[in-house]
């Protein structure tokens, strides 16, 4: 193997590390932590009941 | 012949470790001699030793170290969210104890299984009520074990045939259609009674009762 193609071994090499080191981090900066379970969990609630309805129910048979 | 003319026999030469790197060394100091070739093996040297780094030690600590900035920052909006759950919650308890007396109502109205047992004496009791007789009476399939919770309106349908007169009719209608059962009525058909001769109509109802598991 001649010294240029070992150079240019190198620096592919190197080249594909960075790579995968951009993709990793991307990743890590995309993947949520947050589970299903916990997203299921913090889900808004509506703490209001619709009175009138109740009321209106109260008039029924 | 002389012995002294006798060539040396050639015996292999095997060079220890020792010896061998000493060479290698030597051959390596003469490489490096060369300018151009120190610069190839510098770089080449530094590119892959980047890589290694880069690889086995750059990367991870690079993806922790952000993975841990992203999990707390997520973490922080949890408890955030969290702690607005707990509120509501809180807000949502004070509300119930509002109308608690009122859960039955909406239990009856709105009932978590298909109860098409209370559906039928409620109609039935509705017709005697209002002097109306029902001659027939269905019920769509509907079933029976307790489903599993599902957070969506689930509906059944029923058909009823009864007789009676215009009056009764009408009022039977009125008390379905105000009825604590929610109830909705898709199809209402008043005929006069064939059997007699008296004002007697027939009338066929079709409705759908609802539930919620």
């Amino acid at each position: 193997m001649s010294r240029n193609e070992s150079l240019l071994l190198a620096i592919i090499f190197f080249i594909t590390v960075i790579t995968w080191i951009i993709l990793g981090i991307y990743r890590a900066n995309t993947e949520s932590t947050v589970t299903s379970t916990q997203q299921e969990e913090i889900r808004p609630l509506n703490a209001e009941f619709d009175t009138k309805i109740i009321q209106s129910l109260q008039q029924r048979e | 012949m002389n012995k002294e003319n006798i060539p040396p026999a050639k015996t292999k030469f095997t060079p220890s470790a020792s010896q061998s790197g000493t060479s290698s060394y030597r051959r390596l100091g003469e490489l490096i001699k060369e300018k151009k070739m120190a610069s190839y093996l510098t770089l080449t040297l530094t590119f892959v030793t980047l890589s290694f780094f880069g690889l086995f030690a750059i990367r991870p600590t690079l993806i922790t170290a952000i993975s841990l900035t992203r999990s707390v920052s997520e973490l922080a909006d949890l408890k955030n969210q969290y702690e607005n759950k707990i509120g509501d919650i809180i807000r949502a308890q004070g509300e119930y104890e509002k109308i608690r007396e009122s859960v039955p109502l909406i239990d009856a109205a709105l009932p978590e299984t298909p109860s098409f047992d209370t559906l039928s004496q409620g109609l039935e009791r509705l017709a005697q009520k209002n002097t109306l007789s029902i001659i027939q009476l269905q019920i769509e399939p509907v079933p029976l074990s307790k489903t599993p919770f599902t957070g969506s309106l689930k509906q059944y349908d029923f058909s009823l045939t009864g007789r009676g007169t215009y009056l009764t009719v009408n009022s039977y209608v009125k008390d379905l259609l105000n009825w604590k059962r929610v109830v909705i009525l898709s199809g209402l058909d008043i005929a006069h009674d064939e059997a007699t001769t008296s004002g007697m109509l027939r009338v066929s109802i079709k409705g759908t009762a609802y539930y919620e598991p």
